[in-house]
């Protein structure tokens, strides 16, 4: 049993897609959902095809906490990256959906590789409503939750 | 055929791995790029602000050293406190390179007028304070000719207080110190203290002279009691601050201590004051050696 699932089994949380790459999770009754990267690296069309549905998911079930779990991943697309922080996230924020909690894998490099990807984006996009979004690094589903429920 | 089309598929879902694979590597590539270019950006950011503080380090440095002199300018020389007492000695050792210790010495008219001061503060507060202190006392016994010892720390109370709680916020500042008037013509010693005592050694019998509770400056209403005392023979007296009896040090890393200080001094009285000044100096050496 991955930690994901070791996280989430006392917690009703709903499968609503899931492929080699990705999985997406919600729970109506917390207002919260979760992704989680199955693979080192999720190419750029599973990239997508994740996030529209983790979008359709939130929209359907008017999610207002978002967690991402990165644990998996060691290697990620800048393009997306860029993509998923100025078009995803706002048009979730339209939603309103602005509190997005992360959890990195425990590699100091790949912190370093985020922050660096991180960094070009706000220098790129400084108009952008990144400001208006929250976002929470935590080291796992269950602190996000207990943060969320404090 | 049908093998025709295995191989085919197996081609195919080979070509789709590879593809993702090259997508990876070349995702990495670019991740180690960015990552790269911004740690060294980082690296640049950190060696400009490690520059601008090593320059305003110098400049506070260099700031610290003038006042430094400006702090020994008003400090009395031990040329001068030797011309009015031949056998004395000043001893003086700031940790930091201006602070808030200070010996005070003037004369006026028939009476010499001697203080061990410890301001608040370390550093460049505590040298403010010992500026206006030495200003105040400067004022208090050369214009105003106050001369009895209590009325001047009375007065010095006052001046200070109201000195540090004119402006805009409460300052909770002040000074500790201990001050004697010598006569010139009479063998005569006052004393008057504030939380500062004084060492008498006199023949026979040696005494620490209690000082006042309060502290300068700390209730604009203290009063100080003037202790006279009337020096038969070859009598020592000895003005000290916390300085010595706060360093930690020794076998158990204690406080040396005013009773440790005071036994010393007791030990070695019958010395002349440039060999005790050694003695002293040796002994605080020693007992901060053990310090870890």
């Amino acid at each position: 049993m991955n930690k994901f699932k070791e996280e989430i089994i006392n917690t009703k949380f709903t499968e609503f897609y899931s492929s080699d790459f990705g999985r997406c999770v919600y729970s109506k009754v917390l207002k919260i959902g979760i992704c989680e990267s199955l693979d080192q690296y999720i190419p750029v069309d599973q990239f997508m095809t994740i996030f529209k549905k983790r979008g359709e998911m939130i929209k359907n079930y008017d999610l207002k906490y978002f967690i991402f779990d990165k644990r998996a991943l060691r290697a990620f697309h800048q393009p997306s990256m860029e993509w998923y922080y100025i078009e995803w996230k706002q048009d979730m924020l339209k939603l309103g959906l602005k509190d997005h909690f992360k959890i990195l894998p425990n590699e100091e490099w790949f912190n370093k590789c985020v922050e660096a990807g991180r960094a070009e984006i706000a220098r790129d996009y400084p108009e952008s409503l990144l400001d208006q979004i929250n976002v929470t690094y935590v080291n796992s589903i269950q602190e996000a939750i207990d943060q969320i429920q404090s | 055929m049908k093998n025709s089309t295995v191989q085919t598929e197996s081609v195919d879902q080979l070509r789709k791995e590879l593809s993702v694979l090259k997508e990876r590597i070349n995702s990495q590539q670019d991740m180690l790029e960015r990552t790269t270019g911004f740690m060294s950006q980082i690296q640049s950011s950190l060696e400009l602000s490690k520059q601008k503080v090593e320059e305003k380090n110098k400049e506070i440095y260099d700031s610290m050293r003038y006042a430094e002199r400006l702090q020994q300018a008003i400090m009395p020389s031990c040329y001068e406190v030797n011309k009015a007492f031949n056998d004395s000695f000043i001893y003086r050792k700031q940790c930091e390179i201006i602070g808030g210790d200070l010996a005070y010495f003037t004369e006026a008219e028939d009476f010499y007028f001697i203080a061990a001061i410890d301001c608040t503060g370390h550093g460049i507060p505590g040298a403010m304070i010992s500026m206006m202190a030495h200003s105040l006392l400067d004022e208090i016994i050369l214009q105003h000719a106050i001369q009895d010892p209590g009325a001047i720390l009375g007065e010095l109370n006052k001046m200070l207080f109201s000195a540090l709680n004119g402006g805009a916020g409460e300052v909770k500042d002040g000074l500790d110190i201990s001050l004697c008037r010598i006569s010139k013509k009479s063998k005569k010693v006052s004393y008057a203290g504030a939380r500062r005592p004084l060492l008498h050694i006199g023949i026979g019998h040696s005494e620490l002279i209690k000082a006042n509770r309060a502290s300068i400056a700390e209730n604009p209403d203290s009063t100080f009691e003037t202790i006279e005392i009337e020096v038969e023979g070859k009598n020592k007296f000895y003005m000290f601050i916390d300085g010595i009896p706060d360093q930690f040090g020794g076998p158990k890393s204690k406080k040396f201590g005013t009773k440790r200080l005071v036994t010393l001094i007791e030990e070695i009285k019958m010395l002349n004051m440039k060999k005790q000044s050694e003695i002293i100096t040796n002994t605080i050496t020693s007992w901060q050696a053990n310090e870890p």
